[in-house]
C-alpha cells in the first residue's frame, strides 16, 4: 500500500518537475549589444528550419529548430528528446492566401483560436521563443493584421513572460519596419527570413530603424525568386557546390559577425521541398538523404568538415555550355551533359541522371508548389564526367539533374534547364 | 307615412355603413413575410431516411450512418478522413430538399446553418471541414468553423452546437447565385474522426462588424509636401553614421536674414532639412542611401497626377551622383530609378540649386502601380557635402527630359 502511494508520490513530482522545466529566456541590452540567455546563460541559436533529421542537426552542432505552426506537437517531444530548442512558430494565416483583416469574425476567430494553442504549449520544455506569424506581410495591402499579430503577442507576455516574442518578415523593408515599431510593441525580436537580401541585411536592419535585436529566420542560397531566368522563363539554378560556398561564405561572414543585434539563425531548409524545383532550398533530398549544404553546416556550426563529407558537383554543362546559358535542341538531338564534381576524401562517387518537365510554378512564399513527375529518356552513352543522351521527343521545357552520392548516400546535385523545340 | 319617412334614411345609412365597411380605399398591405418561416427546406440533415448524403467512402474516408448515442433521428453521420497523396476531392454532400433550387438571399443576414458535433476521443477546437453551398452553375462558396461559434469552445464527446452564419459565405466573390442554391458540400482536408447530426437551417443573428479600413490617400493636389516628419525617415541615425544628419537651420547667413525664429530654410517651407557628408572612402561608406514615405508608410494613390508631376528638392552645394528610385507598394514593376543629370538642375545662385524630375522621366514609368506608392530613396554615389531639402510633388507640365527649361522661378 505505502510502495503504492510512493510511487503514485514520484511520478507526480516528476509531472510537477516536466512543467517547471520550461526554460527561462531573457534578451539583455548592454549599450545596444544584445544576448540572449537561456536558464542564465548566454546562448546562441545555431538553427534550422526543420521537421525531421534532428538527430544529424545536432551531430553537425546546431542547438535549435525553427517550426511553423503548433500543428505537430510531437515535433516538440522529438525536439526535446535530441536536446534541441524550439522557435514555436504561430501560424497567423496570410492575406495573400484571402484572409480578410477587415473581418471582425474571421479575426477574432483566429485570435482565440490561437490563445488556447498557446496555452496547449507554452510549457514545453524545448520552447525559447515564438514566432507570431511567417511572412504575413508578403504582398499584403492590409495592415490590420499588425494588430493580429500584436494582439497575440500580448497575450503571450501575460501568460508566457519566460519566453520572448519574435515576428518573422519576408525580407527587409523600411515599411515593415515601421509598422511593426508601430503597432507592435510588444514584439522583442525581428525575424527576418532572407535570402539574396541577406548580403545587406545587417546594415539595413540598422538604417531601417530597428532597435531591438533580431534572428535570421530563414536564410540560404538565393530562392527562386530572386534568380535569373532563362529565354523561355526557367529559373537557373546554381549547383549545389557553388551554393555550399554561398552559404559558408554567408554565415560566417554575414551571420556570425553581428554580434551586437543578431541573436543567432535558422538556415533553411533541413528537409525537402519543392520550390520551382525539388532541390533548391532542400538541404536534403526527396529519398531523405543529406546533401553537401548539411555538411556546410557542420562547418560553420563546429568550425570543421564532418569525418564522411559529400561530394560536391562545382559545374554542369550541356555540350559544353554552362548552367546559365539557353540550351534549345531539337527533338531526338543528341546532347552532352557534362560536369566537375569535387570528390573530397570519397572513394567512389555515383551519379545518377533524371529529367523532370519544367513546373514554371508561380506561387509565393513558399506557398505549396505540386512535384513534377519525371519522364523517361534514352541514355547512348555514359563515361567519365559525361554523359551522351537523347533529347525528349516531345516539344516542350524540361530540366535534366545530375545526381552524385557517396557510399554513405551524402549527396550534391545540380540541374540544368533545357528546351525541346 | 311621415314615420317611416323619417326612418328611412336612418336605416339606409346604418345598412350603407355596415356595406360601406368592407370597401377597400387602398390596396392592402400584408404583414411581413418571415422569410425563415416560409423558407421549406430548413432541414438538411436529421438522420438517413430523412435525408440522403452522397459521397460514398472510400481508402481516403470512411462515411458512415451510425445508431449509437444519435442527438436526433434514428442515426447520425460519422466520417473519418486521412487525406494522402493519391486522394482526389475529399468530402460528401447532402441532397437537400431533394436537390430542389433554395433561394438563400432572404435569409442571408438572419440565419446559419447549424449541426451537432462530437468526436469519440480528445479535445479540438478546430476542424479541418469546410462548408460549401452550391448553386446550379455548380459554382461554390465557402465557409468553416470558427471557435466563436463553437457551443462551449471545445469540441469533444458531448454534443456541441455549431453555427455557420451564411453570411459568412462569400457567396458575392465567388460568382455563387445565391438564390438559387442546390446543396450543401463538406469538403475535408488533413485528416479527422468527426459525428455529425441534426444539419439544419436557423434564425441566427451575425454580430460582427466588417469594418473596411483604408490605408491608402489618393492625392490630387499639388504641391505636397514630402517627408517634413523626422519619424518617418530612414538612414538618418548618428548612431551608426554621421554621413547623414538633420539640419534645423541653415549656416548660409543670406538665406537666415530671410528666415523666421523656426530656423527653417526659407524656400523650403520647412523645419527640416538633411546635411549629407559623404565620403566614399571612409569605414562607413555603405551607409549612403536613406529614404521616406509619400504617405506615411501607408499607400499613396497618385495615378491622378504622376504624369504631370515632378520631384522637387533644393540643395545647397555641389550636386553629386544621386541615383533616386521611386518604390511602389504593388504591381509587376515596383521600383524605378533614375540619376540626377544637368537637366534636372537649375541654378538658382552660386551655391543653391532647384532639382526637378518628372516623374515621366523615370525609365519604365508607365509600369509602376501609381496608385499604391510607397516610398522616394535617395543613394549618394560619390563623395560629396551638401544640404537638401523641401522635397515636394510638384505640377509639370513641360518636356520631361528637360525639366530645368520649363521653370519659372
Amino acid at each position: 500500500m505505502f510502495s503504492r502511494f510512493f510511487v503514485a508520490f514520484i511520478i507526480s513530482l516528476s509531472f510537477l518537475n516536466a512543467w517547471s522545466q520550461s526554460s527561462v529566456i531573457e534578451i539583455k541590452n548592454s549599450n545596444n549589444k544584445f544576448q540572449f540567455y537561456k536558464n542564465g546563460k548566454p546562448y546562441y541559436i545555431k538553427g534550422a528550419g526543420a521537421k525531421s533529421n534532428f538527430k544529424t542537426i545536432v551531430e553537425s552542432g546546431g542547438n535549435s529548430i525553427r517550426l511553423w505552426s503548433t500543428n505537430k506537437s510531437s515535433l516538440l517531444d522529438s525536439a526535446q528528446k535530441y536536446g534541441l530548442s524550439v522557435c514555436q512558430g504561430i501560424w497567423i494565416a496570410q492575406e495573400r492566401n484571402g484572409f480578410d483583416y477587415n473581418d471582425d469574425y474571421n479575426v477574432k476567430g483566429q485570435v482565440e483560436l490561437i490563445k488556447k494553442e498557446i496555452l496547449r504549449v507554452k510549457d514545453h520544455p524545448s520552447i525559447i521563443l515564438w514566432g507570431i506569424g511567417n511572412e504575413v506581410d508578403l504582398k499584403y495591402s492590409n495592415f490590420r493584421v499588425w494588430e493580429t499579430i500584436e494582439e497575440i503577442a500580448k497575450f503571450i507576455k501575460k501568460v508566457d513572460p519566460n519566453h520572448p516574442t519574435m515576428t518573422v518578415i519576408a525580407g527587409l523593408d523600411p515599411a515593415k519596419v515601421f509598422m511593426i515599431k508601430k503597432y507592435c510593441p510588444s514584439i522583442d525580436i525581428l525575424g527576418i527570413n532572407v535570402y539574396g537580401a541577406i548580403e545587406n541585411a545587417p546594415i539595413n536592419i540598422r538604417r531601417f530603424g530597428w532597435e531591438k535585436p533580431y534572428i535570421v529566420t530563414e536564410w540560404g542560397v538565393n530562392g527562386p525568386f530572386e534568380a535569373k531566368v532563362n529565354n523561355w522563363g526557367a529559373k537557373i539554378e546554381p549547383t549545389n557546390g557553388f551554393k555550399a560556398k554561398q552559404r559558408l561564405r554567408r554565415y560566417q561572414e554575414i551571420i556570425e559577425k553581428d554580434t551586437d543585434m543578431c541573436l543567432g539563425s535558422y538556415c533553411f531548409l533541413w528537409g525537402q521541398k519543392q520550390e520551382s524545383t525539388s532541390t533548391w532550398h532542400g538541404m536534403y533530398l526527396s529519398n531523405g538523404n543529406p546533401t553537401e549544404a548539411v555538411d556546410v553546416m557542420h562547418y560553420c556550426w563546429k568550425g570543421y568538415w564532418p569525418e564522411k563529407r559529400a561530394p560536391s558537383i562545382q559545374e554542369i554543362f550541356l555540350n559544353g555550355e554552362s548552367w546559365k546559358a539557353n540550351h534549345e535542341f531539337n527533338d531526338r538531338d543528341v546532347i552532352e551533359l557534362s560536369y566537375v564534381i569535387d570528390k573530397y576524401n570519397n572513394e567512389k562517387v555515383y551519379l545518377n541522371f533524371e529529367i523532370y518537365p519544367e513546373t514554371f510554378s508561380t506561387q509565393q512564399g513558399g506557398d505549396f508548389q505540386k512535384s513534377p513527375k519525371k519522364i523517361d529518356f534514352k541514355i547512348i552513352n555514359e563515361s567519365n564526367n559525361k554523359l551522351v543522351l537523347e533529347a525528349p521527343r516531345k516539344n516542350g521545357a524540361y530540366r535534366i539533374f545530375v545526381f552524385a552520392k557517396n557510399d554513405y548516400n551524402q549527396y550534391s546535385v545540380a540541374n540544368i534547364p533545357f528546351k525541346v523545340r | 307615412m311621415f314615420k317611416y319617412h323619417k326612418i328611412f334614411p336612418i336605416l339606409f345609412l346604418l345598412f350603407a355603413c355596415k356595406s360601406m365597411s368592407n370597401v377597400q380605399l387602398y390596396d392592402e398591405v400584408g404583414l411581413p413575410v418571415d422569410s425563415y418561416e416560409s423558407f421549406q427546406y430548413k432541414n438538411i440533415f436529421s438522420d438517413s431516411q430523412s435525408t440522403g448524403v452522397w459521397g460514398k467512402s472510400n481508402s481516403c474516408k470512411e462515411i458512415s450512418f451510425d445508431t449509437l448515442n444519435n442527438y436526433i433521428g434514428s442515426d447520425h453521420l460519422h466520417v473519418a478522413w486521412n487525406k494522402k497523396e493519391d486522394c482526389k476531392w475529399l468530402g460528401f454532400g447532402f441532397k437537400w430538399g431533394n436537390f430542389q433550387s433554395k433561394n438563400l438571399k432572404p435569409l442571408i443576414n438572419s440565419s446559419a446553418i447549424q449541426f451537432r458535433i462530437r468526436c469519440d476521443s480528445g479535445e479540438f477546437y478546430k476542424v479541418p471541414m469546410f462548408f460549401a453551398l452550391v448553386d446550379y452553375a455548380e459554382k461554390q462558396c465557402f465557409s468553416k468553423i470558427n471557435l466563436l461559434n463553437i457551443s462551449g469552445g471545445i469540441i469533444d464527446q458531448e454534443w456541441r452546437k455549431v453555427l455557420i452564419p451564411l453570411s459568412t459565405f462569400k457567396f458575392q466573390k465567388k460568382g455563387v447565385n445565391i438564390s438559387n442554391i442546390k446543396e450543401l458540400r463538406i469538403q475535408l482536408q488533413n485528416k479527422g474522426d468527426f459525428h455529425l447530426d441534426d444539419i439544419k437551417i436557423v434564425r441566427h443573428q451575425h454580430n460582427y462588424n466588417y469594418a473596411e479600413k483604408i490605408f491608402s490617400h489618393k492625392f490630387s493636389n499639388r504641391p505636397i509636401s514630402l517627408g517634413t516628419e523626422k519619424k518617418y525617415w530612414w538612414g538618418v541615425d548618428e548612431n551608426y553614421s554621421s554621413n547623414f544628419r538633420f539640419n534645423l537651420s541653415t549656416s548660409n547667413d543670406e538665406i537666415n536674414k530671410l528666415i523666421n525664429d523656426n530656423n527653417t530654410l526659407p524656400e523650403l517651407d520647412v523645419s527640416l532639412s538633411l546635411f549629407v557628408n559623404y565620403n566614399l572612402t571612409s569605414s562607413d561608406y555603405k551607409w549612403n542611401s536613406f529614404g521616406f514615405p509619400f504617405n506615411k508608410w501607408e499607400m499613396a494613390n497618385l495615378s491622378d497626377i504622376y504624369s504631370t508631376s515632378a520631384l522637387n528638392f533644393y540643395v545647397r552645394g555641389n550636386v553629386p551622383k544621386i541615383q533616386i528610385t521611386l518604390i511602389s507598394y504593388s504591381g509587376k514593376k515596383r521600383r524605378i530609378s533614375k540619376m540626377i543629370n544637368e537637366n534636372n538642375i537649375r541654378n538658382i545662385d552660386e551655391d543653391f540649386q532647384m532639382i526637378i524630375i518628372p516623374f515621366k522621366s523615370f525609365k519604365d514609368f508607365e509600369y509602376v502601380d501609381w496608385s499604391n506608392m510607397k516610398e522616394l530613396r535617395f543613394k549618394i554615389l560619390e563623395t560629396s557635402k551638401f544640404e537638401m531639402g523641401d522635397f515636394k510633388i510638384v505640377e509639370f507640365r513641360g518636356n520631361p527630359n528637360k525639366p530645368s527649361k520649363w521653370l519659372k522661378l
